[in-house]
C-alpha cells in the first residue's frame, strides 16, 4: 500500500499545515506548492515558515 | 457544513468579548476599583493601584532595558504578591513572559532561557537563579514607576509555556492576549464568576491554569488568593490557606483535591478540578453544595476547552463535559474524519483560544494545528489534541486516555519520549524505556535501561536532575540485560515491563494495619514504605527513594493522622534520610500532640478579636493596658536595656504586630525587629520627684495605643538619681497578659546580662509563637466550639444576665472605663480560718472567697443567683509556657447561693470554678451571642463584675548589677463595673478591687471590702450554719443602699426623627444601611426596627458594618453609635440627626445608596453551555 501523500497549505494568516491530497481542501486553505509524505511536508514546513506570527500581528508590527 | 447530527461533534455557545490586550483590562478595572484587594497572601496585600504601581515600576525598567513588543522577558520570582505585579509589568511593557521557576531544573531552565530568546529576566528571584547565565541580565524588582500605555495588540503573544517535548527538548506554546481574554470570559460565564472572586492562587507560573488563578480575578475585579510556597507543600497549610481567605472559587488537581476536606472549606463555592482524570469518588466527596465542575484542555488551547458540572452520583470514567463558549469540539478517526457518537476517536479542539503554535517550531506546529473542514470560518485551524474520547449519548465528551506516549505525572504533562531521550544521553546507558505505571502515590514513571550493569540510581540522578523536572525524574530504574519484545509486533513489549514493574513492587511489607503499640521507628517505616513502594534504610534519600513534593505532603498527613505528629513538608524535603526524618518525627512529639503547628504567620486569635473590638469602641480610654513598673538601684546600662529589650521583641514576635482592619476585619501584621526606643525622662531637677513620678507612671499607664499602627507596648525609664531609675512598661493585653510578665522579666534579665557584657543578645528561639496559638485555637475551638457552646447555653439558661449593685451614681448611657482601686487585707483570724475551710474542702482559698462574695452579692441585690466573670489562662500546651501573648479567657461563673451551708457554697463555688475551664471551645463573644443577651452600649454585655482568682506569686524583674523592687503603678482603668483580684500580700489573704468611680464612690467600696471581710471572716467560722442566718446585719446600710436615683441610666440624647421618604416607606438613609446589614448578615430581608444583634448580628459583624458604611457615606461615624441605635430607623435617625449640614449630608447618601443598590444587582449567571 502506498504511503499516504500530503499537501503543504497555508491560509490567510499566513499560517501553514498539511492536509490529505485525498481531500478536498477547507476553505480559506490554499496549496502551498509542495507534496510528499507526511514527514516530507512537515521537513518542508521547517524551511519555508520563517516567520511564526500570523500575518495581522506581524504587519501592525514595526 | 457537515451534517453535526450524525457525527461526534459539540460547540459551545457564541460569546462577544473584548477585543483589548490584558494589560489594558487590568488597567481598566483598577481605574474603577483602585483601592479593592488584587491580590493577598495572608497579610500581605495590594490594591489594584498598588498592583499597578509595581507593575509599571516593572514595565519601566524593561523599557529602559530595551524591550518592547513582542520580547520575550523571563519571569523568576517567589510566590509573592510581587510575582503577580512583575508578571503583570511584562504585559504592560508590551512584551510576553517567559515563566522560569527559581529552584527549577538548572540546565533545564537556562535552555528554555534560551530556547525564548530571553535576554532580560526580572523577578525576587532572577539575581539568585540567573546572575551567572550568560547573555542575560538579570533584575530584580524596581520601585514603581508612573503609568505608560501599553504597546502590545491583542494577537500578541501574552506568554510561553514550555510543556514536555517528545524528542526530549520541551516545547513553548505561543498564547496570545486574546486567547487569554477570550477564555477569561467564556470561564466566568459558564461558572458565574464576577467581582467578587476570590481565586485559588496555587498554580506554578508555568502551567497553564495559573491563567485561571491570575487572569480570571484581576480581569473581573476580583482577587487572587496567592499561596505560598510553603504553605502550598502541606495539605494541613493549604487547607488553613484556603479557609483564611475564604477563596471561593479556583482550579486544583485530582491528586491534591483528594488531600482536602471538603467540610473545612465551605466558603469555596466553585471548584474545577482537572489536568488528569478526575475520579468519580472525588465527584461524590466534592459536589455537594458547590459547583463541582470538570475541566479540561491542553495548553495549545489556552487553559481549558472542555468543561462541564459534575453531580455526586457520576461514574468513572466521568465526562469532561462540553467546549466552553465560541470553541468547537470533534471526534475523528486517524483521517480525521468524524466517527459517530459513541464511538473512540481522537478529540479535536477549534476555537479563538488555539495558541499561535510552538515557538521556532514550524513542522510540529503544522502537524498539530490542522485545517477545520467543518468549520463556517475559512481558514479556521483544529487542534490534534492526542487524546482518546467519544461522545456520551447526552453530548457530553468523556475521555478515555492518551492516542500517544503522553502521559500525567502529578498533573503535568510529560512525553516520555523526552525522558527517554535524556537518560540515553548518559554514558554506560544503551537502551531506555520509561513507562508510567500506577504507583502508591498515583501514576509514577519506571525506567527500564540495558545493560544490567547500567550506572547506578544516584548517576543517573545526577544525570537527569538538572535536565528534567521533578515529575519527570523516574520513580525507580530497573536496569535489564535486555529489553522484551513482543513476537506479535517485533517491537519493546511494553506490557510485559509494566508487569515486571508491578513485579518489583510486589515484594512490598506495608500493607499491614495500624498497631496502637507499634513503635515509632516501625510506624514511620510503615507509612514510609506505603508511599514510596520500598522500605527504606536509614540512609536512603526521600528523593533518590522516588518522593517528591506530592509524596512528602502524603507522608506529613499520614504521620499526622496515624500518629498524630506534625512535621514540616519543608523538613521532610531538606532532611531528606529516613534517619532523618525519624528524628524529625521523635522531636515534634513534645510539642505536637495536639495538633499544635508551628511557624505560622500572623495570625489573630479570638479573644484579640474581642480585645480589638473593645479598643474599637473605647478608643480613647486604655482600660485593657497592663502596666508595670520596677525601682532600679544601681548603675543602669540604658543602651543595654535597648538592646535586651529589641532582643526579648526579636523573641517574642507577637510584640511586633499590629491590628489594621479592611472593611472592618481586623488582621494581623508582624513588624521586623528594630531597635526598641527607651526615652529616659529626668526628674531628678523636680522638687517633688515622687508625685511627678506618681503622675508620670499614671499617664504612661493610660497611654491610648494605636493597635493598627502599633507598636503595642512602650518603655519609659525614669531617672530619680545617678543610680536610681523606674523602669516602667506599658503593654496593650491584646499582646500580653499575666503569665507573660513572668516571661518578660526572665528574657530581659537574660538579655540585659548578656548585653552589659558586651555581648548581642541571644535568647533561645521558641518551639511556637504566637501566631502558633492563635491557629491552634481556631482549629480547638472549631472543633469544639458547639459541643462547649451547648453547655454554655445549658448551664447559663435562666441566669440573670445584668447584675446591678447599690451604687450612687446612675449609669453613664455609654460604659467609660474609668478605673479607682482600693484594697482589704483579711485580719489574720479570718485568714486563718478561710485557710482552714479551703483545706478541709480540699478546694482553693478563691473558691472560699468567690462563695463569700456571692453571699455578699445575695444580700446586696435580694437575688440568689448572679453571673461573674473568671479569667481563664487558655495555656493548655507546654509548647505556649515560655511565648508572651494574650491567652486570657473570661468565662461567665456562675454563682448560686440560697438554701445553703457556707460549706456547701464553697463546694459550689469549686466545681464552678473548675467547671468553667473546661469548656474551652466557646468563647465569651459566642455565649453572649448565643444567649441572645441584648446589646447595651452602658454596659459590657453579661460581665459586669470580675472575679480573678488568677494567683500568680507576682514576678520579680532581676537585672544584673542592679537591685529591682516592683513600684506601684496605677490601673488604667476599669473594663467592668468592679473587677476583684484575690491576692496574697506578705502571706495574708487579701481582695483588690478595680472599680467603675462613675458608679460608686471610693467610700462605698471601701464599706464593701470591709464588709466582705468581716462577712467572709464570719461565714468561715461557721460553715455548717445556714450561710444567710450568719451575720444577718452584713453588709451595713452605707454598702447595701444604693443613692435615691442612682439605680437608674442616664439618658442619652435623644436623635431628631427623619420622616421616611423612599418608595418602601423608608428614608435614603435606612435604605442604604438595610442593603448593608443585608449584605453583612446574609439575609434577603430585614425589618427597621430589627435589632441587629437578634437577627444574627454580632460585635465583629457590626465592624464590617461600621467598615462599610463608613466607606459608603465618606463620614467619620464612631463605632459607638452603631452599638447605641441598634435598629435600622434608630442609627439613622442618628446618623440624619448628626450631620452638621444634613442637606449635604443627605445628597452624599442618595448618591451612596445609588451605588449601594448597582453593588447589590444579582451576579451574572452561567452561559448557556452547560444546560
Amino acid at each position: 500500500m502506498a504511503e499516504p501523500r500530503f499537501l503543504v497549505v497555508r491560509n490567510d494568516e499566513e499560517q501553514y499545515s498539511i492536509w490529505s491530497t485525498d481531500r478536498e481542501l477547507p476553505a480559506g486553505w490554499h496549496d502551498a506548492g509542495f507534496t510528499g509524505s507526511r514527514e516530507e511536508c512537515l521537513a518542508h514546513v521547517d524551511t519555508v515558515w520563517t516567520d511564526m506570527r500570523p500575518r495581522s500581528v506581524r504587519e501592525t508590527a514595526s | 457544513m457537515t451534517d453535526i447530527l450524525s457525527i461526534s461533534a459539540v460547540q459551545g455557545e457564541p460569546l462577544p468579548w473584548p477585543d483589548a490586550t490584558l494589560a489594558e483590562l487590568v488597567v481598566a478595572q483598577a481605574a474603577r476599583t483602585p483601592d479593592a484587594v488584587a491580590v493577598r497572601q495572608w497579610d500581605d496585600r495590594l490594591s489594584y493601584r498598588e498592583l499597578l504601581e509595581r507593575a509599571a515600576g516593572v514595565a519601566a525598567a524593561l523599557r529602559a532595558r530595551g524591550v518592547g513588543r513582542q520580547s520575550r522577558v523571563g519571569v523568576c520570582g517567589q510566590r509573592r504578591p510581587e510575582l503577580v505585579a512583575t508578571v503583570l509589568g511584562v504585559l504592560l511593557a508590551g512584551a510576553c513572559y517567559v515563566p522560569l521557576e527559581p529552584g527549577g531544573p538548572r540546565r533545564r531552565l537556562r535552555e528554555i532561557a534560551a530556547d525564548a530568546g530571553v535576554t532580560v529576566v526580572i523577578g525576587d528571584a532572577a539575581e539568585t537563579e540567573f546572575a551567572d547565565a550568560p547573555g542575560i541580565a538579570a533584575l530584580g524588582l524596581p520601585g514603581p514607576a508612573p503609568l505608560a500605555p501599553c504597546p502590545a495588540r491583542p494577537g500578541d503573544p501574552a506568554y510561553v509555556l514550555f510543556t514536555s517535548g517528545s524528542t526530549g527538548r520541551p516545547k513553548g506554546v505561543l498564547t496570545t492576549h486574546r486567547n487569554v481574554v477570550e477564555f477569561v470570559h467564556g470561564v466566568a460565564a459558564i461558572s458565574g464568576a464576577d467581582a467578587g472572586v476570590r481565586s485559588l492562587g496555587v498554580a506554578s507560573l508555568g502551567f497553564d491554569s495559573v491563567t485561571m488563578d491570575l487572569f480570571v480575578p484581576l480581569l473581573l475585579g476580583g482577587s487572587v488568593q496567592l499561596i505560598g510556597a510553603d504553605d502550598r507543600a502541606d495539605p494541613v497549610r493549604l487547607a488553613r490557606f484556603i479557609a483564611a481567605h475564604q477563596v471561593n472559587w479556583g482550579f486544583i488537581t485530582p491528586t491534591v483535591l483528594a488531600m482536602l476536606d471538603p467540610t473545612e472549606l465551605p466558603d469555596w463555592k466553585v471548584v474545577f478540578c482537572g489536568g488528569e482524570a478526575v475520579p468519580a469518588e472525588l465527584a461524590a466527596r466534592w459536589a455537594p453544595g458547590r459547583t463541582f465542575l470538570n475541566g479540561y484542555g491542553p495548553t495549545e488551547t489556552t487553559v481549558l476547552a472542555v468543561s462541564g458540572p459534575l453531580t455526586a452520583d457520576v461514574t468513572d470514567p466521568v465526562p469532561i463535559g462540553r467546549p466552553l463558549p465560541n470553541h468547537r469540539a470533534y471526534v475523528v478517526d486517524a483521517d480525521l474524519r468524524p466517527v459517530p457518537p459513541g464511538e473512540t476517536g481522537e478529540l479535536l479542539i477549534g476555537g479563538p483560544g488555539l495558541a499561535d503554535g510552538y515557538l521556532n517550531r514550524p513542522g510540529l506546529t503544522a502537524e498539530r494545528f490542522v485545517p477545520d473542514p467543518f468549520s463556517d470560518e475559512p481558514g479556521a485551524r483544529l487542534y490534534r489534541t492526542g487524546d482518546l474520547v467519544r461522545q456520551a449519548a447526552d453530548g457530553r465528551i468523556v475521555y478515555l486516555g492518551r492516542a500517544d506516549r503522553q502521559v500525567k505525572i502529578r498533573g503535568q504533562r510529560i512525553e516520555l519520549g523526552e525522558v527517554e531521550a535524556v537518560l540515553a544521553e548518559l554514558p554506560g546507558v544503551d537502551r531506555v524505556v520509561v513507562e508510567a505505571v500506577p504507583g502508591p502515590s498515583g501514576a509514577e514513571l519506571v525506567a527500564f535501561v540495558t545493560p544490567a550493569d547500567a550506572p547506578d540510581d544516584e548517576r543517573l540522578r545526577g544525570h537527569a536532575g538538572p535536565r528534567l523536572t521533578a515529575a519527570m525524574l523516574p520513580a525507580r530504574v530497573l536496569r535489564l540485560a535486555d529489553l522484551p519484545i513482543s513476537a506479535i509486533s517485533g517491537k519493546v513489549d511494553r506490557a510485559a515491563l509494566r508487569a515486571r514493574a508491578a513485579a518489583d513492587r510486589a515484594d512490598d511489607p506495608a500493607r499491614s494495619p495500624v498497631d496502637p503499640d507499634e513503635p515509632l521507628d516501625a510506624a514511620v517505616r510503615r507509612i514510609w514504605t506505603r508511599l514510596l513502594g520500598a522500605a527504606p534504610t536509614a540512609e536512603t534519600d526521600f528523593l533518590a527513594a522516588g518522593g517528591n513534593s506530592i509524596a512528602a505532603m502524603r507522608l506529613v498527613a499520614a504521620l499526622r493522622a496515624e500518629l498524630g505528629r506534625h512535621v514540616d513538608t519543608r523538613d521532610v524535603l531538606t532532611g531528606r534520610t529516613f534517619a532523618g526524618l525519624l528524628e524529625l518525627v521523635a522531636a515534634a512529639a513534645a510539642a505536637d500532640g495536639d495538633g499544635l503547628t508551628t511557624g505560622n504567620p500572623p495570625t489573630l486569635s479570638p479573644p484579640q478579636r474581642r480585645l480589638w473590638f473593645v479598643d474599637q469602641l473605647a478608643p480613647s480610654s486604655a482600660p485593657y493596658n497592663i502596666a508595670v513598673a520596677h525601682r532600679l538601684h544601681g548603675p543602669l546600662d540604658v543602651t543595654a536595656l535597648g538592646v535586651a529589650l529589641r532582643a526579648v521583641a526579636e523573641r517574642h514576635d507577637v510584640l511586633r504586630w499590629r491590628i489594621p482592619q479592611t472593611g472592618g476585619v481586623p488582621y494581623a501584621v508582624r513588624e521586623e525587629p528594630t531597635d526598641v526606643a527607651v526615652p529616659v525622662v529626668d526628674l531628678t531637677g523636680g522638687a517633688d520627684r515622687e508625685r511627678e513620678l506618681a503622675e508620670m507612671l499614671a499617664a504612661g499607664a493610660g497611654h491610648a495605643f494605636d493597635l493598627a499602627t502599633g507598636p503595642p507596648w512602650q518603655v519609659t525609664v525614669y531617672r530619680l538619681g545617678p543610680a536610681e531609675h523606674v523602669l516602667a512598661i506599658t503593654l496593650h493585653h491584646a499582646v500580653f497578659d499575666g503569665w507573660s510578665e513572668a516571661v518578660l522579666y526572665d528574657d530581659l534579665g537574660a538579655a540585659y546580662e548578656q548585653a552589659v557584657a558586651g555581648r548581642t543578645p541571644r535568647l533561645p528561639a521558641l518551639g511556637a509563637g504566637y501566631a502558633d496559638y492563635a491557629v491552634w485555637r481556631a482549629e480547638r475551638d472549631r472543633r469544639r466550639g458547639e459541643a462547649d457552646l451547648a453547655w454554655w447555653t445549658g448551664h447559663l439558661e435562666g441566669a440573670p444576665t445584668v447584675l446591678e449593685l447599690p451604687r450612687d451614681r446612675p449609669r453613664p448611657a455609654v460604659q467609660t472605663y474609668v478605673g479607682a482601686e482600693a484594697a482589704v487585707r483579711l485580719p489574720e483570724a479570718t485568714d486563718r480560718a478561710v485557710r482552714t475551710l479551703a483545706e478541709r474542702l480540699g478546694t482553693t482559698v478563691a473558691a472560699v472567697l468567690l462563695a463569700g462574695f456571692g453571699e455578699l452579692l445575695a444580700r446586696l441585690t435580694g437575688g440568689d443567683d448572679h453571673v461573674l466573670g473568671a479569667i481563664v489562662a487558655d495555656r493548655r500546651l507546654a509548647a505556649f509556657d515560655d511565648v508572651i501573648g494574650f491567652f486570657i479567657d473570661t468565662v461567665p461563673v456562675r454563682v448560686r447561693t440560697g438554701g445553703a451551708s457556707f460549706a456547701e457554697l464553697v463546694d459550689r463555688c469549686a466545681a464552678e470554678l473548675h467547671e468553667v475551664t473546661t469548656h474551652p471551645g466557646a468563647p465569651l463573644e459566642r455565649i453572649v451571642e448565643a444567649l441572645g443577651v441584648g446589646r447595651d452600649t452602658s454596659r459590657a454585655p453579661l460581665v459586669q463584675v470580675l472575679f480573678n482568682v488568677l494567683n500568680f506569686a507576682p514576678p520579680r524583674l532581676a537585672l544584673t548589677g542592679l537591685a529591682a523592687e516592683p513600684a506601684p503603678v496605677p490601673k488604667p482603668g476599669s473594663p467592668f463595673d468592679i473587677t476583684v483580684y484575690v491576692v496574697e500580700r506578705a502571706g495574708r489573704v487579701g481582695v483588690e478591687v478595680v472599680h467603675n468611680p462613675d458608679l460608686f464612690d471610693g467610700e462605698r467600696i471601701d464599706a464593701l471590702l470591709a464588709d466582705l471581710a468581716a462577712l467572709v471572716g464570719v461565714l468561715a467560722a461557721n460553715p455548717d450554719a445556714p450561710a444567710r442566718q450568719v451575720a444577718a446585719e452584713l453588709p451595713r446600710p452605707t454598702v447595701r443602699v444604693a443613692q435615691l436615683g442612682a439605680m437608674t441610666v442616664a439618658a442619652a440624647e435623644s436623635p431628631r426623627v427623619v420622616l421616611p421618604t423612599g418608595p418602601e416607606g423608608l428614608t435614603e438613609t435606612e435604605e442604604l444601611i438595610a442593603g448593608i446589614w443585608r449584605e453583612v448578615l446574609e439575609r434577603d430581608r430585614v425589618a427597621v426596627t430589627d435589632n441587629f444583634f437578634d437577627i444574627g448580628g454580632h460585635s465583629l459583624a457590626l465592624a464590617e458594618v461600621h467598615a462599610r458604611l463608613t466607606a459608603a457615606t465618606g463620614r467619620s461615624i464612631k463605632m459607638l453609635d452603631l452599638f447605641r441605635h441598634p435598629t435600622i430607623r434608630a442609627l439613622a435617625a442618628g446618623l440624619d440627626g448628626a450631620a452638621d449640614r444634613p442637606e449635604l449630608a443627605r445628597a452624599a447618601l442618595r448618591a451612596a445608596a445609588r451605588r449601594s443598590r448597582t453593588r447589590r444587582n444579582p451576579p451574572r449567571r452561567p452561559g448557556g453551555t452547560t444546560h
